[in-house]
This record gives structure tokens, sequence and C-alpha cells, in this order.
């Protein structure tokens, strides 16, 4: 027995074999996506990992406003603003809900239905990065109006038919500031259900982890707020846990020496500008996603004594490069 | 002769092959070290580039006729104009420590990484 105990011991010592794999998908959320799982060959570590990919397109066409997929997605609960209910996927369903308790949670200023007033910044982007010549920015008379169809009310669902309706025919939705966050806890769900204990994704900006013996914990490093800097100004460990970051380098265009982001702030209509970027450690990285956006908004004060509510860790870069953190 | 009360000779044997198993499993995976998160060029022992191993591009130092690429999380020379072609035969690089050389052209091409996991 005594033996038996002793061989067992040694073939411990091989590991069984366990090791990181990672693969790379480029289609998804507009942006570059990371795993790496800790796996027992590359046959099982492809399966697993072919399967999370397909699930994350799925989710992605769900909350895609740009284009129609066979199944009805956001898309086309917006083409059908003041027109008629969609019945939707359960997915759909449920962020949309999230987004709209999101809403009263933050004071408003994580409003998924301020899709007319982010349609306006997205156009004057994407413009401006095929032109920057002719960069500009939106008028204010123009974002006021738009403004004027960001009634979180505007969104009816209905329990019994799973059903979106946007009452405005001018307002819509975007998901952008929830849907990484939203799929990021998915495919940590994913995961689990297939049997990985150790693994990391990282969502652009999304990132969710899994953490056991093999990886007790995972180094994340928290980049220098500008485009493509390889320097870190903090570096987190992070367990069974999320982190996300929110910041100005992420979606931006240049426009007379200014930087104009994709994080707009409801009060002025104008990219938030409190903070370079906003990092925040959560269970659930939907919260993540929601409070990264929310404190990345709200001047550090303010944004500080929520993450000490919620007992988030958080991280702040302010715009002079000067790194708070809390928790 | 000497008898072992607790091993037998069988024994021994399995129990050296399992240290055996596992040397070789430590340093047969040696080579799957992490991949990095950037490709530095260097010219003449200088870093004159970095380019982030996220984002394909191409880039070419300047007054010199060779070509590099980062694809897929990858990089690689493309053309050189130097006579071996040994840069260019060693393809695409992305270990961490991982380098591809072109001596005529004083050129390497370095992947860097760092201690961190991933990077927000």
């Amino acid at each position: 027995m005594k033996k038996i105990f002793f061989i067992l011991c040694l073939l411990l010592l091989t590991g069984c074999g366990q090791k990181e794999y990672s693969a790379q998908y480029f289609d998804i959320f507009d942006t570059y996506t990371t795993v790496q799982l800790y796996c027992s060959s590359q046959k099982e570590f492809d399966h697993i990992s072919d399967g999370l990919h397909d699930e994350l397109i799925r989710l992605h066409r769900l909350f895609d406003i740009y284009n129609n997929y066979d199944t009805a997605n956001i898309k086309a609960v917006n083409d059908n603003a003041g027109i008629k209910p969609v019945k939707v996927d359960k997915e759909l369903y449920d962020i949309v809900k999230e987004g709209i308790s999101a809403y009263y949670e933050t004071d408003g200023y994580i409003n998924i239905a301020m899709g007319s007033v982010l349609d306006i910044w997205h156009e004057h982007r994407e413009k401006a990065l095929d032109d920057p010549e002719n960069a500009d920015i939106p008028s204010m008379e123009e974002l006021k109006r738009a403004a004027e169809h960001t009634d979180i009310n505007n969104i009816l669902l209905n329990d019994d038919e799973m059903t979106i309706y946007i009452k405005d025919k001018e307002a819509s939705i975007d998901l952008g500031a929830i849907a990484k966050g939203y799929a990021a806890d998915k495919a940590r769900e994913y995961l689990i259900q297939r049997g990985i204990s150790a693994g990391l994704i990282n969502l652009g900006g999304n990132v969710i982890g899994l953490a056991d013996s093999k990886k007790p914990s995972w180094k994340i490093g928290v980049q220098k707020p500008e485009e493509g800097s390889t320097e870190f100004v903090y570096k987190l460990d992070i367990k069974n846990q999320s982190a996300v970051s929110s910041g100005n380098y992420q979606r931006f265009y240049v426009y007379h020496n200014n930087i104009y982001h994709h994080i707009i702030d409801k009060d002025t209509l104008m990219p938030a500008s409190n903070n370079k970027s906003v990092t925040i450690v959560s269970n659930s990285s939907l919260e993540g996603d929601i409070y990264s956006t929310y404190l990345f908004i709200l001047p550090y004060d303010k944004g500080v004594k929520i993450a000490e509510e919620k007992g988030f860790k958080a991280v702040w870069v302010d715009n002079n490069d000067k790194t708070r953190t809390q928790g | 002769m000497y008898k072992n009360v607790f091993f037998k000779n069988r024994d021994i044997i399995i129990i050296l092959m399992i240290i055996a198993a596992a040397v070789i499993l430590y340093f047969g995976t040696r080579p799957f070290i992490k991949e990095g998160n950037s490709a530095q060029i260097l010219l003449d022992g200088r870093v004159i580039k970095t380019l982030d191993l996220k984002k394909d591009t191409t880039f070419s130092p300047e007054g010199m006729d060779v070509v590099f690429e980062v694809s897929n999380g990858r990089a690689r020379f493309v053309s050189s104009d130097c006579p071996d072609k040994i840069c260019v035969n060693t393809g695409f690089i992305n270990k961490k420590g991982q380098s591809a050389v072109c001596l005529p052209n004083k050129l390497v091409l370095k992947i860097t990484g760092s201690d961190v996991d991933t990077v927000l």
C-alpha cells in the first residue's frame, strides 16, 4: 500500500501533463481577444477554444448594432423602433434587462438607450479615422437634438413574450458599455462547464480569470494610457475574478490636438474628460464593465467613494498620468 | 545478498522510469514558454523599432531593402537583400526570447515579453 502511495506521489511530480495553451480571435466585438487555458493536450484545447469562439461569435452577432444576421439581434430591435416589438434570444433579452438596471445603479451615466447620441460620435470617429485631414466634431445642436431621444423608458420589455420594443422611432439601443463584460461572464461559464479550472480570457480590455493550484493567480499589466504603449502603470493579481479597463486610448480620433474618444458623458454629450483610464477588479465582468465606464466618467473623488462602497479594487490614471488605487 | 525490505528491484526500476519521465516532460515542454507581446528590431545592437504583436503591420528600416511583418501575433523577415536569406528562412517567431537574425545587414528581430500574463 505504501509503495503504491509513493509511486502515485511520483506521478504527481510529472504534473500529469497539463500546460498552458493559447489562441487569438480577431473577429469578435471589434477587438483582439486572447485565450490562455490549462489543458492536457493541444487537441483538448482546440476543441474547447473552437467552441468558445463559436459561442462568442453568437453573442457578438446578437449585440451587433451595425449588421443583420439570421437571428434577430439588437440591430433588428433598433430597426423596428416605433414600429413593432421584436422577439429575441434569451441572452439579448437578459443583457437589455441588465442594461436597464445599470441605468438606475449609475444615476443614468450608463444608458443603453443613448444610441442616438453615440451614433453621431461613431460617424464622426469613423470619418476622421478614414480621412484624418478632414476630422471634425459634431455640433452641440445636433447632439442636443439626439439627446431628446435617450429616455431609458423608451425601452419596453415583455417577459412573457421575450420581446423588446423601442417606442420612440428616433431612439436606439447601444450595448457598447456592457456587451464585452456580459460576454466575458458567459465565456467563464462556458469554460467551467467544460471542466477548465485555470484560464484567462482577454476580450480587448475585459479580462476574466480562472485560477486553481496549477495557476494560483494571473498577473495583469495595466497599460500606460496611450495607444500601443508597452509600459505598465500598475500590475494586478487576479484569481477567479474580472479586471476591466475603460480608457481614452481605446477608441478615439484626434481633432485640433484633442483626443475624442468613445465614452460620452450624458451631462456634456462630449467625451468624458476626468480621467485617462480606470480599471476595476470585481467578481462579475459585467459589473466591472459598467463601473469602469461609470468611474471613468466621474471625477476621482466621487469614484473612489463608489469603489469603496462596492468593495472593488480600482486603479485610476488621471490626465497628468498620476496613478491612484483603491482597495 | 543485501535485500531491500521496502522496495523490490522491479519497484526501483518503475520509480526510476517515472523520474525519467518527469525529467523528460519538464525539459521537453520548455520550448513551450510564453508567447511574447512585442517584437524588437535591432540594428547593430540598438533597438530601432518596437512592434506590437497584437497589431498586424509591416515595417521597413529607412534606407534598407528589408521588410518585416507582424501577422496573427507573430513576426518575421518577409524579405531581405542579403545573399543567404537565413533571416527570411527562419520564418515566423512568437515566443519570448526567440529571434531571427540577418548577419549581413546586422539586423536582429527579437520577441520580447514581460512578466505579466495579459495587458489591459
